[in-house]
C-alpha cells in the first residue's frame, strides 16, 4: 500500500493541507545534525590540545574557551537548529514556511563555527569578530524563524512556552556574546567578568536548558510511548526556571552573589519538579525497555541538579578544587552533552526514517540504527565524562588528555553513526 | 469502479452517471441525490457506509445495487438493524442557537458556511440545535473534531434535529484511551482530533495493541502523524491516506506490511 496514498477530493485536499508539508527537505535537519557530529569531534580534539589548561581554567581566551565553543555553537547550536526547525512545527501544528531561512542559517552558522573558535583560542581579534558576528546573525535570525512558528501556536502550550523563552534568552547571548567579542578586542565593557557570566549562564541554562526541557515535554513521551506531562505544573517549572535565570543574569551583571544564589534556588526548584514530572510520565509509559539511548538522558538528568549545586556553591564563594572547569564539565559534557547525543540517537534514524518513506512505506527505525556504533559512543561518553571531572577535580591534566582521547574516539563513533544513517536512508530510498 | 462502504458517494456517481437511477430506485432516500446542492457538497463526503445508515437500508444491499450486481427492484430496501437509541442527554433540553438548514438546502444552497459560523458563536457549554432534512453524519464528524459533542434525533421522515453542544475546554485527557473509538463495518475507527502530541500516537498504539483489533483500523486525525509511521512499520502495520473531511486527515491501517 501506498504511503502518499490515494486521490482526495480537491475541495479536501487544498484544505488539509497535510503536515507532509511540514516535514522539511533532508538536506537541511541532516546538515546541521552532520556538522554538530563533526564539530563534537573537533571539540574533544580541541579540549585534548588544551588539556594542561583546562583544570585551573576560569575564564578569558585560549583553546579552553575555544574548545568550549565548538561544544555550545556547533554541536548545541547545531542540533538545536536541526531539530528545532523540525520538530518545533509539529508542536504549533504551523509549518515553518519557506526554506530559505534555514538554509541561511546553516551557511552562517556552521563555518562560522571554526572561525570563531579558532579566533578565539588562538587571539586572532579579526576572526573572533567575525566569526562571533556570523555565529550571532545565524542565532538571531534562527530565533526569528523559531519565534514566527510561535506566533499563534495550535497546541502544546509549555513546549512553545518553554522554545519561546529559549528564543529570547539565545537573542540575548547572541548580541551579549557580539559585544564580548568586540571588547576582546577594543575593551569598552565595564564589568566584563559579570557580562560574561551573565552569557554562559544565558547560553547554558537559557537557550540549551530551557529548549531541552522543554522538548523533554515531548520527545521523552514520545520514544517511551508516554503521556504527556500536564501543562500547568510544566508551566510552573518554566516560571521558576525563568525567573531563576533572571536572577542569576542580573546578580551575575550586578555582582551581587545573594540574587544569584537565589536564581539559583529557584533553578533547582524548577529541576525538581521538571523530573518529577518526567517521571510521573515515565512510570505510565507502554514502551517497557526504554533502550540504551536512556542511559545517557539518566546521566543528563543527574548532571543538571548537579550543576546547579556547583554553581551555588561557586556563588557562594565555597572552596571546591578548580570549581569554574568542573562546573563547566558537569553542566556542558554531563548534562547538555550527554542529553543532546541520546536525542540525536533516536531523531536520526526516526527522521531518517521518514524521509526515506517511499511505496512500502518507511524502513524499520531499528534497520536503520548501527546500535553497535551508538553502543561504542555510549561508554566512551561515559568514560570520558567520568575521566574529566575525575581530571579537574584532582588538577590533573593527563586524565583531561585521557578523557579527550576518549571522548574523541566516542564523538568519531557518534559521527560514523549520522553517516551510516544517512546512508542506510538513501538506500532505502532507492529500494 | 468497485465501490467499497468507504467509497465517497461523489467519487461513485462522477465515475458511473447512471448510479444515481440506480441508487433513487432502491431507496427513496436516495431521492436527495437530485438536489445539486446535496450532490455537490455532502455527496462527495459521505461514504457508502454513511449512507446506508442515513437511508436506512443494509449496507451490503446498498453495496450490491451500486455495483449494479443485482438491480435495485430485486434487493428488497430492508432496514439495517436499528442501533439502539442512545438516551436523550440533559443538555439536549437547554437553551439553544437555533439553525434550521431545511429552507436554505432547499433553495439550493450550500448551508455549510451558516452553520459553522453559528458553531463559531458557541462558548463552552454552549448548544446549536440544528434542523436537517436527513442525518449529517459527516457534519456531526466535522463538528466533533472542533470540541463539539451530539445528540441526534428524527422527528420525521424529512426531519432530523441535531443538538450540539461544545464541551468545555480544559488539559488535553491523561489517558490515551479518551480517544473516541468505535466499529463500523469489520474497521475499528478512532478519532484523535484535539488531543495533543503525543496522546494521539499513544492511542492509536494502545488501539493496534488491543487484543481484539481488527486487521483493518481508520484514523480521524487532523495532521499526517508522521511520527507514528516508523511506530507502525515496526508493528507490522502499513498506511494509506484515504478521503476524509474538511479539515481531517484519515489513514487507513492494516496490519501486514505492504
Amino acid at each position: 500500500m501506498s504511503a502518499a496514498g490515494a486521490a482526495r477530493p480537491a475541495a479536501a485536499g487544498a484544505f488539509l493541507g497535510t503536515a507532509k508539508s511540514r516535514l522539511l527537505p533532508a538536506s537541511i535537519p541532516f546538515r546541521f545534525f552532520a556538522a554538530a557530529a563533526i564539530f563534537h569531534a573537533v571539540f574533544w580534539a580541541w579540549l585534548a590540545l588544551a588539556a594542561e589548561a583546562v583544570p585551573h581554567f576560569v575564564s578569558g581566551g585560549g583553546r579552553v574557551l575555544g574548545a568550549v565553543h565548538f561544544l555550545t555553537l556547533g554541536v548545541f547550536l547545531a542540533a538545536a537548529f536541526g531539530a528545532a526547525f523540525q520538530l518545533l512545527p509539529v508542536a504549533t501544528k504551523r509549518p515553518l514556511g519557506s526554506t530559505w531561512a534555514p538554509r541561511l542559517v546553516s551557511w552562517l552558522l556552521l563555518p562560522a563555527v571554526p572561525v570563531f573558535a579558532i579566533g578565539l583560542s588562538e587571539h586572532i581579534a579579526w576572526a573572533a569578530i567575525a566569526g562571533g558576528s556570523a555565529a550571532a546573525a545565524a542565532a538571531l535570525l534562527g530565533a526569528g524563524v523559531l519565534a514566527r512558528n510561535l506566533a499563534k501556536p495550535g497546541g502544546m502550550i509549555a513546549v512553545v512556552a518553554h522554545v519561546g523563552l529559549a528564543i529570547g534568552a539565545l537573542a540575548t547571548l547572541a548580541i551579549l556574546g557580539t559585544l564580548l567579542a568586540l571588547d576582546q578586542r577594543f575593551a569598552f565593557l565595564p564589568g566584563r567578568g559579570g557580562l560574561a557570566a551573565a552569557h554562559a549562564a544565558l547560553a547554558i541554562y537559557g537557550f540549551m536548558g530551557l529548549l531541552a526541557l522543554g522538548f523533554s515535554y515531548v520527545l521523552i513521551p514520545m520514544f517511551a510511548l508516554s503521556p504527556a506531562p500536564p501543562s500547568r505544573p510544566a508551566l510552573a517549572s518554566l516560571g521558576l526556571a525563568g525567573g531563576g535565570l533572571i536572577a542569576v543574569v542580573g546578580g551575575a551583571v550586578a555582582a551581587w552573589p545573594p540574587m544569584t544564589v537565589a536564581g539559583i534556588a529557584a533553578g533547582l526548584a524548577a529541576t525538581a519538579l521538571h523530573l518529577v514530572l518526567m517521571r510521573r510520565a515515565l512510570a505510565k509509559r507502554m514502551r517497557r525497555k526504554l533502550g540504551p539511548f536512556f542511559v545517557l538522558v539518566g546521566t543528563a538528568w543527574i548532571c543538571l541538579p548537579l550543576s546547579l549545586l556547583l554553581a551555588g556553591a561557586l556563588a557562594l564563594d565555597m572552596a571546591i578544587p578548580n570549581g569554574v572547569a568542573l562546573f563547566g564539565a558537569v553542566a556542558l559534557v554531563g548534562w547538555l552533552l550527554s542529553f543532546v547525543a541520546a536525542i540525536f540517537q533516536r531523531i536520526v534514524p526516526f527522521l531518517a526514517a521518514m524521509h526515506a518513506s517511499g511505496k512500502r512505506g518507511p524502513p524499520l527505525v531499528s534497520t536503520l540504527t548501527p546500535e553497535r556504533t551508538l553502543a561504542v559512543h555510549r561508554f566512551a561518553h561515559l568514560g570520558a565524562l567520568v575521566l574529566l571531572v575525575a581530571g579537574i577535580a584532582a588538577g590533573e591534566p593527563r586524565l583531561v588528555q585521557a578523557a579527550a582521547g576518549i571522548g574523541l574516539a566516542g564523538a568519531l563513533a557518534l559521527a560514523r553513526f549520522v553517516f551510516q544513517v544517512l546512508k542506510r536512508m538513501q538506500e532505502a530510498r532507492r529500494a | 469502479m468497485r465501490i467499497t462502504a468507504e467509497t465517497r458517494v461523489g467519487t461513485a456517481l462522477a465515475a458511473d452517471p447512471a448510479l444515481a437511477a440506480r441508487l433513487i430506485a432502491f431507496h427513496p432516500a436516495f431521492k436527495r441525490l437530485n438536489n445539486p446542492i446535496l450532490r455537490r457538497t455532502m455527496a462527495k463526503l459521505v461514504t457508502f457506509a454513511e449512507a446506508s445508515r442515513v437511508a436506512g437500508v443494509e449496507l451490503a444491499a446498498l453495496l450490491a445495487v451500486a455495483n449494479g450486481e443485482t438491480p435495485p427492484a430485486e434487493r428488497a430496501a430492508s432496514p439495517s438493524p436499528a442501533a439502539p437509541a442512545a438516551a436523550r442527554p440533559d443538555w439536549a433540553a437547554a437553551a439553544a442557537e437555533a439553525l434550521d438548514v431545511r429552507p436554505i438546502l432547499a433553495a439550493g444552497r450550500d448551508p455549510f458556511r451558516e452553520v459553522m459560523a453559528c458553531a463559531a458563536r458557541i462558548g463552552e457549554g454552549g448548544v446549536l440545535r440544528l434542523d436537517a432534512p436527513f442525518d449529517p453524519a459527516p457534519l456531526r464528524r466535522v463538528l466533533a473534531g472542533k470540541g463539539f459533542e451530539d445528540y441526534a434525533e428524527a422527528l420525521g421522515p424529512e426531519h432530523w434535529r441535531i443538538h450540539f453542544r461544545r464541551r468545555a475546554a480544559g488539559p488535553p485527557p491523561a489517558e490515551p484511551g479518551a480517544a473516541k473509538t468505535w466499529r463500523e463495518d469489520a474497521a475499528a475507527h478512532i478519532d484523535v482530533r484535539g488531543l495533543e502530541a503525543p496522546q494521539p500516537m499513544l492511542a492509536i498504539l494502545r488501539l493496534l495493541e488491543s487484543a481484539d483489533c481488527p486487521p483493518t483500523v481508520i484514523v480521524h486525525h487532523e495532521r499526517e502523524p508522521l511520527f507514528l509511521y516508523p511506530e507502525l512499520a515496526e508493528r507490522g502495520w502499513s498506511h494509506e491516506i484515504v478521503p476524509g473531511d474538511p479539515g481531517e486527515v484519515r489513514l487507513r491501517l492494516t496490519r501486514g506490511r505492504a
